[in-house]
């Protein structure tokens, strides 16, 4: 197993090269840069500007700016921010832990909506239960995040001031504060992430329960819990942690934009300025940590497979 | 005390079907001697696995639904008991085995803790003893190394272990009845043969009764002390086997002996019954195997025959049962 997980890691090599080229063709597609940027403002003249780019080197062509950014990557050197001089890698070790609990918070919580909804679903199948919350999933698949992020800035903050509306205080300045200023974006997070599971767990274990070893289980004598739990779920796991992954995977984008949305100081914030500022030492080097997280991710995803289901194996092909 | 351990008594179960409610089991009676072997016969959708998961209370309501009857087992009616009391007498009292190995057991537990956990919910001892009676049932049932066995994983064994161990865990806790649901008709020739004696030997040394249902008349010959024959949802006919293999009376009965092929005759076609089994939704009004039936004339198409009774425990729902020599067979 140790060597399968080695060789995954080893794969994941070539995808993040890919990714950076992709990624580095595209934000260099875009019209401007940070010389503009950075003296357009200040209203600076035409060879001003250009003397910074050549500085800068964004004169030189894409494919030796791209290997004079990878050679030093490479080096673990990940540049420094073109607006303020700081280095990447400080922005980033800065700005993840923001953007990594509010994840884990908002997978969390939506892991402890959506699983025993997405089962009571299942079990209360076309009864009113059931098409109430498969209703209220339909919604908030539908519904998108920022919006959703709105309504409650709007009820929680603004009608019954019970929240703040936004700002991120760091738990070590205030405690309470931190996760009052944490609540709404989980909580939004979380619901739109939790209606896509409540889905998948609701077809899973039907799709389960129909299964002869079910039968089996009753003719045993088994009681309903026992059934249920036991025997139900823990098969229906494999198709409800594979939709949580790939919805952790797109949630990532969702991040970006609620951090946005309540000026949260997270990499998606972070992200979302460096693209408006064209600094693209900052945009690779987010781009880059996120897509090891989203391999780390899927690596998780299928050691833990293993621990579910004893057919699955990773050395076998 | 009584000499049946089962009576199901004018038995209905219905089902919805695009909303209406249809029945697939209507008027069956029968009883099931303590000891002995009765196999339920018919063919595919003439209702015997929905009977057999009636006895279970295993019938998914909704869609399906037990109408009318009783079953009585050692004189307790199951259909009146609590879901409570139903799940003490299932796997204790009466235990199924099914027709699928391959899909019967949990992929995600081994064998031995599927075993246990049957012993575990009807007797009071610990996981380890509850694993040790497990492996012994395993060797029991001739399964092979069951030590090792008992730690595998349903994927890791053959089609015809995994029917050993579904066995297995039928018999864990000494049941009065066994409900075998065409146990073998997954499974190679050969195999079968072993899992059948299997169960005949298992019943010998246990005092247990069973209900074998098939579509195979080898099997039952070989098998059964007597044999109930169903069709679209009715017993036609119940006899013990001799009088089954050596003086049917309905034609339905006839019909499927004369479809077993024999080695011994040289024919260019094999015979077959015309005609399908009609669908629950059209059932004719007279008798359902009429549109089938060599013999059928105006009473069976308008008259529903009911069962009468030839003597010996042989029932026949025929118009003519009895006459039919005189009308030519």
């Amino acid at each position: 197993m140790v060597s399968a997980i080695v060789k995954k890691i080893l794969w994941s090599i070539p995808l993040l090269l890919l990714v950076s080229m992709i990624m580095f063709g595209v934000i260099h597609m875009l019209p401007g840069n940070a010389a503009l940027v950075m003296l357009g403002d200040a209203g600076g003249s035409a060879e001003q500007v250009q003397k910074l780019e050549e500085s800068m080197g964004l004169t030189d062509p894409l494919y030796v700016q791209y290997f004079h950014w990878i050679s030093n990557f490479v080096k673990g050197d990940m540049g420094t921010s073109y607006l303020t001089s700081q280095p990447v890698a400080k922005r980033i070790v800065e700005r993840l832990p923001v953007t990594l609990e509010l994840i884990v918070c908002s997978v969390v919580l939506a892991v402890i909506i959506g699983i025993p909804i997405g089962i009571l679903c299942a079990v209360k199948r076309n009864k009113l239960v059931d098409y109430i919350m498969s209703t209220i999933a339909m919604i908030g698949v539908a519904m998108p995040q920022f919006w959703l992020g709105i309504l409650f800035v709007l009820l929680f903050s603004v009608d019954l001031g019970w929240l703040p509306a936004s700002g991120y205080v760091t738990f070590a300045t205030n405690p309470m504060r931190h996760i009052q200023s944490m609540i709404m974006p989980s909580v939004t997070l979380a619901l739109s992430l939790a209606a896509p599971i409540i889905r998948q767990t609701r077809s899973a274990m039907l799709d389960t329960l129909s299964q002869d070893y079910i039968m089996t289980a009753k003719a045993k004598g088994q009681n309903s819990v026992g059934i249920f739990v036991k025997h139900a779920l823990r098969n229906a796991l494999v198709p409800v942690i594979t939709a949580i992954t790939s919805q952790i995977n797109g949630m990532i984008g969702g991040v970006f934009v609620i951090e946005t949305l309540f000026l949260m100081p997270g990499m998606g914030k972070s992200m979302v300025d460096a693209i408006f500022q064209r600094d693209y030492p900052i945009i690779m080097g987010i781009a880059m940590v996120v897509v090891s997280c989203i391999v780390l991710i899927n690596l998780i995803t299928d050691i833990i497979y293993i621990f579910i289901d004893p057919r699955i194996s990773l050395d076998s092909k | 005390m009584s000499e049946q351990l089962v009576e199901v008594k004018d038995l209905k179960v219905t089902y919805y079907q695009n909303g209406v409610e249809t029945p697939v089991v209507r008027n069956v009676s029968f009883e099931i001697k303590k000891n002995e072997t009765l196999g339920l016969v018919g063919e595919s959708g003439s209702g015997k696995s929905v009977t057999s998961k009636a006895i279970m209370r295993l019938i998914a309501e909704p869609p399906g639904k037990i109408a009318n009857g009783e079953i009585l087992f050692e004189g307790k009616n199951l259909l009146k008991m609590k879901e409570k009391q139903m799940q003490k007498v299932r796997g204790k009292d009466i235990a199924m085995i099914f027709q699928e190995p391959m899909t019967s057991l949990n992929p995600l537990y081994t064998c031995g803790s599927q075993i246990a956990e049957a012993i575990l919910l009807h007797n009071k001892c610990s996981k380890q003893e509850a694993w040790e009676r497990a492996v012994e049932i395993l060797k029991m049932v001739g399964v092979p190394s069951p030590e090792k066995r008992a730690q595998s994983y349903p994927h890791e064994l053959s089609g015809g272990m995994r029917q050993r161990v579904m066995i297995a865990i039928a018999l864990s806790c000494n049941p009065r009845l066994l409900i075998a649901d065409e146990p073998t008709t997954a499974l190679d020739p050969t195999i079968q043969a072993q899992i059948l004696k299997l169960i005949h030997d298992m019943q010998k040394e246990k005092d247990m009764s069973v209900l074998l249902i098939t579509h195979d008349m080898g099997i039952v010959a070989e098998n059964c002390d007597r044999v109930a024959v169903m069709y679209a949802g009715q017993i036609l006919e119940i006899a013990d086997v001799k009088t089954i293999f050596g003086n049917p009376a309905h034609p339905y009965t006839i019909g499927l002996l004369k479809a077993i092929p024999k080695l011994d005759e040289k024919v260019d076609r094999l015979y077959n019954i015309r005609g399908m089994v009609p669908r629950f939704n059209e059932l004719p009004n007279g008798c359902t195997f009429g549109p089938r039936c060599d013999f059928c004339d105006k009473k069976c198409e308008e008259e529903a025959p009911q069962l009468v009774n030839m003597g010996d425990g042989h029932l026949v729902r025929c118009h003519y049962a009895g006459y039919l020599p005189e009308r030519g067979i």
